[in-house]
């Protein structure tokens, strides 16, 4: 049986060893098609070309930081209705504000346990389950 | 047969590494504050950094708990994940204690809903504890606050993580809220179950790093300065905090705020 895939989720984040945590977390169940990124222009680059349902983007990388990335995603029409969601280390709240600003539909602080991810995922972030 | 481990030595270079990128080591963040002391940016991009391999260690330990594994072996992940979660409060809380030396990031004073505020600290998933209940009871009729809503979610996030660090597994933890009319202040309240704070402690409660006598010896060694942040940030604010510790179990720590006209 082929799986159809129903959502393809990009992951941008500078750390490697957390890329391939959320590749194993994500790919698991063969749920989604997970796309990645190591710094925010090539976080831009691939959403714009590949248009996923869903940006999970670290604020703090190399190039162009997650608020930049969310920013110039939400103000093009054609990007504006990818959900996107950062993920910080910057846990403070004091930063949901500018978090706000950039128009993030969801901030995910770290450090995070994975069912708490897996939840939000499957939750609010995509609502939707797999075809397979 | 254990393999003794071997330990890298970290060497950290001060000067700009060809070929880096901004901001993405820890060599760079060195010859920041070496170039500019009063930089505190510095140690709170540290506490900041520390975070990612804090993440790494928490969930590589989660996943390795769905593996098959013998109680030895299921003893020392726990306390890896016990320690890293350790590792992530400490980093928390040395990011804050570094914006509070530097001024406080206290944010503009606006009026607005207590409960609000309580709704979204407890939506934070860093927060969640899988060993305490929480019980939230605002008085009915409780007026809007005038305040800092930046300052008050911190506030807030302190004192219920050191009620959670505190209380008993199974315990609950309550936050309230009531006002009070001759003052026209909202006093909030937290308390928890853990161990009572002894009379002769009362003037170290809120210094940093303050445990309780009532641990001292027990497997509970951990300590924390939520509580010298919450009462910093409080009196940043203007207003007063206080405690109290009857002769049962657990404490209960009450801040003001100032109510709406």
């Amino acid at each position: 049986m082929t799986c159809e895939f129903r959502a393809t989720i990009l992951v941008a984040d500078d750390e490697e060893s957390l890329l391939s945590l959320m590749e194993i977390v994500i790919t698991r169940e063969d749920k989604y098609r997970l796309l990645l990124a190591r710094d925010g222009e090539e976080a831009l680059a691939i959403a714009r070309r590949e248009m996923p349902q869903l940006v999970i983007v670290d604020v703090s990388m190399p190039k162009l930081d997650g608020f930049e990335v969310c920013r110039q995603l939400k103000q093009d029409p054609a990007t504006a209705g990818i959900k996107v969601v950062l993920l910080t280390g910057f846990a403070q709240s004091s930063f949901q504000e500018q978090m706000a600003e950039a128009g993030a539909d969801d901030v995910f602080p770290k450090p995070f346990d994975l069912s708490t991810f897996r939840e939000k995922l499957e939750g609010p972030w995509l609502g939707i389950t797999a075809n397979c | 047969m254990f393999r003794r481990p071997t330990y890298r030595r970290l060497m950290v270079t001060v000067f700009p590494l060809a070929g880096k990128q901004e901001n993405d080591n820890v060599g760079l963040l060195i010859r920041d504050r070496t170039a500019n002391p009063g930089n505190d940016d510095f140690l709170s991009n540290l506490s900041h950094k520390l975070l990612n391999p804090i993440t790494s260690v928490l969930g590589y330990s989660d996943l390795l708990g769905n593996a098959t594994l013998d109680e030895i072996q299921r003893g020392w992940l726990e306390t890896i994940h016990t320690n890293g979660g350790r590792l992530a409060d400490l980093a928390e809380d040395f990011a804050e204690v570094t914006a509070l030396e530097r001024g406080g990031r206290q944010g503009p004073e606006e009026v607005f809903t207590l409960g609000d505020v309580v709704d979204e600290v407890l939506a934070d998933p860093t927060l969640r504890t899988t060993f305490q209940q929480t019980e939230v009871g605002l008085s009915p009729g409780l007026p809007m606050v005038k305040t800092s809503r930046t300052s008050l979610r911190t506030i807030l996030r302190s004192l219920l993580r050191n009620a959670f660090n505190y209380g008993p597994h199974g315990s609950a933890v309550t936050l309230s809220a009531r006002h009070d009319k001759p003052s026209d202040r909202v006093v909030v309240s937290v308390k928890d179950q853990g161990h009572r704070i002894e009379e002769t402690e009362t003037s170290l409660v809120f210094a940093p790093f303050f445990q309780s006598r009532q641990l001292a010896g027990s497997s509970d060694s951990s300590t924390s300065l939520c509580l010298y942040i919450g009462k910093s940030l409080v009196e940043n604010l203007g207003e007063e905090i206080w405690w109290e510790s009857g002769s049962d179990d657990g404490a209960a720590f009450h801040f003001s705020l100032a109510a709406a006209p």
